[in-house]
């Protein structure tokens, strides 16, 4: 071989571009050598002279520090040579990958140098083990999702499957890689997924995106939400499809569950609307004709009546039914309004006129009443209610005054954000809380003995409120006065 | 009686509404001749008559909502396209509380008032004073 300085220079300049050093121990004089690549490596100038121990603090890296020095002893001792990747802290304290290569070289029986190579392999390394974690945590996010993940190979037949796929369907992973899609796909969506495959082949969609059926192992049948995407090779041919199975089974059941309670709600306000209509068109117009006839009885024989005592508890008794029969549709028109008829409305507007429509007791019994200062107060409301509301509180403040001093009946607002609050505020018999409460707002209750308690509405009102979205609060106390505050809808 | 009612017709299907009404009026003094139809097809189809004929029409009409074969409404609506003279004063009668009800009857113009049963002298009274 011509060792002439242009060899000589392609030698140093391969050592250069491999950063491939070599270095050369002789167990009989005691020196090493290192090449000017190999100083290079180890970060020290290119006049450092090392001794054996110096050579090895280069690895202080325990496990690297074992290697090369178990290594080295067997290629003395035994003649074998050693191929390692190292650790290597330089002298510039910065840890790289290298690797070292060691032959020993013996003489009788003795070895007498020991030689070899050190490459920086640190770049390439650090990539490989960056690849490394990529393909791990690659292959965990394939093995332990509990998303289904199934990949078909150019024709769909199943290339690989994951633990979630296969638990979804029931089948091993190994039964799993003898079939098709067409094995498990419910029949009545397999013709959509073929055109949806299509699609996908040409290029069409990017993904395919679909909620399914599937055909579970035990035949039952699973709900899921599949997303499929194609992998292309450089030429964009298709080489396989990546398939993502989320179980919906329990969310779907879920869904008919609800559906059948709704389906039952919805009957039960149907059946609602025909009591409803049987109160208010039958049973009506039943009574009407017993006051009707009644009257005309009244009229015609007036003067045979006038000693009769039945006939004035006869007159009671279909008033009394009369009444019941208007009350119940009242209560039963409540729960069957119609949520599109809430308006607007100004609460002060409604309050003047309910107070306009009772003037005249107002006046009679010489109530004073305090009204709110604003001008302007809007609510969410349904018209009817809430002038049956208004009308039922000022009422029942001025029915249930007290004997013993002048009737007052405060009336405030309250911006609460979502709500407007109304207080009624009187200083009347009041109502004793303790003992009432529960039925306060109940159907026929009645607190006080007045022959105008009709015992209807506080429970009309509650049911009118609550049908409105507010809610009404109530504070009393025996001979001092009741304080009943109805929260409307904010209307702004 | 200075108020007395011509020809009053009474369109429903509740005999005892029908005979009610008929004795309120008839001792009340306000009205003692009727034209009683069934449902409002009976009623639809002789009235269209009297008008073709330009006999003489009632003064007033009690229309119920809830009839056999043709309805309140139903009846509305036929009676609203043929040219009906402006004499022709209709009052809904019925049990019907129902605010859709009270909406809808708002929506014909032919409608005086809408009244909920039981009909009883003061109501009478009412609805002649309206109609003077």
């Amino acid at each position: 071989m011509p060792h002439t300085r242009a060899y000589r220079e392609l030698l140093e300049k391969t050592a250069h571009y491999a950063k491939m050093g070599s270095w050369e121990v002789d167990l009989i004089n005691h020196t090493i050598y290192w090449s000017d690549v190999t100083k290079l490596i180890h970060g020290v100038p290119l006049n450092f002279e090392c001794n054996l121990n110096e050579a090895i603090n280069f690895f202080k890296d325990p496990v690297s520090r074992k290697k090369i020095t178990e290594s080295f002893e067997n290629a003395v001792k035994y003649d074998q040579e050693y191929d390692l990747k190292l650790l290597l802290t330089t002298a510039k304290n910065k840890e790289i990958w290298v690797r070292a290569i060691g032959m020993p070289v013996f003489e009788n029986g003795t070895c007498v140098k020991v030689y070899g190579l050190f490459q920086d392999i640190d770049v390439e390394e650090r990539q490989h083990s960056e690849l490394n974690k990529q393909l791990q945590f690659t292959n965990n996010v394939f093995l332990n999702s509990s998303i289904g993940i199934v990949i078909y190979d150019k024709n769909t037949n199943i290339f690989k499957v994951n633990e979630g796929f296969c638990e979804m369907l029931g089948y091993t992973s190994s039964e799993m890689n003898k079939m098709t899609f067409r094995d498990f796909i419910h029949p009545d969506d397999l013709e959509e997924s073929l055109i949806g495959l299509q699609k996908l082949k040409k290029g069409k969609i990017k993904s395919f995106t679909k909620e399914k059926r599937y055909k579970h192992k035990n035949g039952k049948t699973i709900y899921i939400h599949l997303v499929l995407t194609v992998i292309r090779d450089k030429d964009q041919n298709p080489i396989q499809y990546l398939g993502q199975v989320i179980d919906l089974t329990k969310e779907h059941e879920s869904k008919e569950k609800l559906k059948s309670y709704l389906n039952v709600t919805k009957d039960q306000n149907q059946r609602l609307l025909n009591f409803a209509h049987i109160v208010s068109h039958n049973l009506r117009s039943h009574s009407g004709n017993l006051k009707m006839l009644l009257d005309l009885m009244n009229m015609q024989y007036k003067d045979q009546l006038k000693e009769n005592e039945i006939m004035p508890l006869f007159d009671q008794a279909i008033e009394g039914l009369g009444e019941t029969i208007q009350n119940l549709n009242e209560v039963v028109l409540v729960h069957t309004s119609d949520k599109k008829k809430f308006k607007k409305l100004n609460l002060i507007k409604y309050l003047d006129a309910s107070l306009e429509s009772i003037s005249a007791i107002i006046k009679d019994e010489k109530v004073v009443i305090e009204k709110p200062h604003e001008k302007q107060v809007d609510i969410l409301a349904i018209p009817a209610y809430l002038e049956s509301i208004l009308l039922n509180l000022l009422t029942n403040a001025i029915k249930y005054r007290s004997p013993d001093r002048q009737s007052h009946i405060a009336i405030s607002l309250e911006n609460s954000g979502r709500f407007i609050s109304l207080a009624v505020k009187d200083n009347g018999l009041g109502i004793d809380l303790v003992k009432h409460k529960e039925k306060l707002f109940g159907m026929y209750k009645t607190f006080h003995d007045h022959s105008d308690s009709r015992g209807i509405g506080l429970f009309i009102t509650k049911n009118q409120i609550e049908a409105m979205g507010g809610f009404i609060e109530v504070e009393s106390e025996v001979n001092k006065g009741s304080l009943f505050k109805v929260y409307f809808k904010n209307g702004k | 009686m200075e108020n007395k009612i011509n020809l009053a017709c009474i369109i429903d299907d509740d005999p005892i509404f029908v005979f009610g009404t008929k004795k309120i009026l008839e001792y009340s003094g306000y009205c003692d001749t009727f034209l009683v139809f069934k449902n409002g097809q009976e009623a639809y189809k002789n009235l269209r008559t009297l008008i073709q004929q330009k006999s003489v029409l009632p003064d007033l009409i009690f229309l119920d909502i809830n009839m056999p074969i043709m309805d309140g409404w139903e009846f509305l609506e036929e009676i609203e396209k043929i040219d009906i003279p402006k004499q022709l004063k209709i009052f809904m009668v019925t049990s019907s509380e129902t605010p859709a009800d009270r909406e809808k009857a708002k929506e014909f113009s032919v409608i005086k008032k809408y009244v909920v049963k039981p009909i009883t002298l003061d109501v009478i009274k009412d609805i002649i004073k309206q109609i003077e």
